[in-house]
């Protein structure tokens, strides 16, 4: 799953365009379709899905990933 | 503060959080230079803590200081993990370490009230801490009345687990784990609203996995008040894939299932309909209302939660005082962690706003909740919600819930992203 944070501006609205009009493409069978984006983009007009994506661009992309100490695991 | 984390911060003044206003002026340093501000913050569950660490990024002004009698807070969100064993209490047990690290004054001490007209708290080591704005969220109380010979004097016995800290979820644990093979689980539901809507049904799946690991002739039977409930098809299908015949669900109206009576001695039910329901295990979750503290401070309606306004989450007729979490009436979002978190951050960037003499525009809010069904089986709902006027509403064209139609894969790969949303949930409130 691609960082949120860093991300590129039209990269991201074109993804959120993508999860709204659901026009993902997983034809190779390589990315499978969302699970819950799906139903949450299309909660989002072009002027918010803009602002979401100028925010995430202006975070700074993590330096590493963290560990996995996720509960359950 | 760096540049690289002021432009960071005016992005989202200017976008995600919708502060239009307030970006458009920047927030002047010269408006907090004669007095800093100060933001009391009563309550440090998912809301306070939201409230408190949102203040801390976006508002680093404000001096903000949580108040809460606990320094352990484990997590409703996830403790359906520890009751079947999934998981240890630890797992789900967080500090407000990190929210000091971030400059949050964090107090931990009794709260015997707060006084709504001074915006302060009142300790029950006497000290009165006050702000220019108070914050309560209390989360929720119980009602001790409404299931004859279920008060609060019977938790050691028959435990509620919602979720109560880590001696109720071990209690429960425990009493599944010294259950005969064969026996019966019994959970009561109450009727809407309550806190987190699907965590009854998650509770009696996760119990039914480890039935199926542990006690293997053994069942659940769920008690509603409700004639339907969260996820519903979704569970149901899990139900039948994974544990046919173990679940049993009988809801409200049609089978008189609500609980009105309880035995904690002998474990035994007794249903609207006149049932008398005998139990091995038995978990009782009574019906809520908002935290002592609200009630007590008056903020409550008949009906037991604090009514406010939504695009702040202030208390009409209270200058000043603000409610987030499940205490409020935020219908059509539930009483959950995440619209708790959603909640508080909107009430910081309206507290920001006003406490810079500005006034934050309107924003979007969402509610996204996973339950598991087993350790490899997640389900989720999601909603995106707009104002309307003073009222919240759902946008019609997003949210549900997942697909009914799905393969083993995508419900792993739903488990996989419900610890993920714990693990961010919990960073985004508690740092």
């Amino acid at each position: 799953m691609p960082d949120l944070a860093g991300s590129d501006e039209d990269e991201f609205v074109e993804r959120m365009n993508a999860f709204k009009n659901d026009q993902y493409n997983n034809d190779n069978g390589e990315i499978r379709p969302p699970t819950i984006m799906n139903r949450i983009a299309p909660g989002y007009d072009a002027d918010e899905i803009a602002a979401l994506a100028r925010y995430f661009a202006s975070m700074p992309t993590p330096a590493s990933k963290t560990g996995n100490d996720t509960p359950g695991r | 503060m760096t540049r690289r984390v002021d432009s960071r911060r005016r992005a989202l003044l200017r976008g995600v959080a919708g502060m239009g206003a307030l970006a458009t002026t920047g927030m002047a340093p010269a408006v907090f230079a004669a007095r800093r501000k100060r933001v009391v913050i009563a309550g440090g569950g998912f809301g306070g803590a939201s409230c408190a660490m949102a203040l801390r990024r976006f508002a680093p002004a404000i001096d903000v200081t949580l108040i809460d009698r606990q320094r352990e807070f484990v997590t409703g969100p996830f403790c359906n993990t520890v009751v079947s064993g999934m998981n240890p209490v630890a797992a789900i047990t967080l500090t407000h370490q990190a929210l000091a690290n971030a400059g949050v004054n964090v107090i931990h001490a009794e709260i015997d009230g707060v006084d709504v007209g001074a915006r302060s708290a009142r300790l029950a080591d006497g000290r009165q801490i006050g702000g220019d704005r108070l914050v309560i969220a209390p989360g929720i109380s119980f009602d001790w009345q409404a299931i004859d010979g279920y008060g609060a004097d019977a938790v050691d016995r028959v435990p509620h687990a919602w979720p109560g800290g880590a001696d109720q979820l071990s209690l429960l644990h425990a009493q599944l784990q010294a259950m005969p093979d064969d026996g019966q689980v019994v959970i009561t539901v109450p009727d809407n609203p309550y806190r987190c809507p699907p965590g009854p049904y998650e509770r009696a799946s996760l119990i039914a996995w480890f039935a199926s690991r542990h006690k293997p002739r053994a069942r659940v039977l769920i008690l509603d008040a409700k004639d339907h409930f969260s996820k519903e098809p979704l569970f149901r299908i899990g139900w039948d894939t994974l544990y046919p015949g173990v679940v049993e669900w009988r809801g409200g109206r049609r089978d008189g299932a609500r609980a009105v009576a309880v035995d904690v001695d002998a474990k035994r039910v007794v249903t609207a309909g006149g049932d008398e329901i005998a139990a091995d295990v038995l978990n009782v979750i009574p019906p809520q209302r908002a935290g002592h503290l609200a009630e007590h401070a008056g903020l409550t309606d008949a009906a037991g939660w604090v009514a406010v306004t939504a695009h702040d989450f202030a208390v009409p007729g209270h200058p000043g005082i603000y409610v987030v979490g499940d205490a409020t009436h935020a219908e059509p979002m539930p009483k959950s962690a995440y619209a708790a978190n959603m909640q508080a951050k909107i009430c910081a960037f309206a507290i920001a706003a006003a406490l810079g003499g500005e006034t934050a525009a309107d924003t979007k809010m969402i509610n996204a909740c996973y339950s598991l069904i087993a350790p490899d089986y997640g389900i989720s709902v999601t909603e995106v919600y707009s104002l309307n006027g003073d009222s919240i509403a759902a946008v019609q064209q997003a949210g549900g819930i997942s697909a009914l139609a799905a393969d083993t894969d995508t419900r792993r790969e739903e488990s996989e992203y419900a610890r993920s949303w714990y693990q961010n949930m919990v960073k985004d409130s508690f740092g």
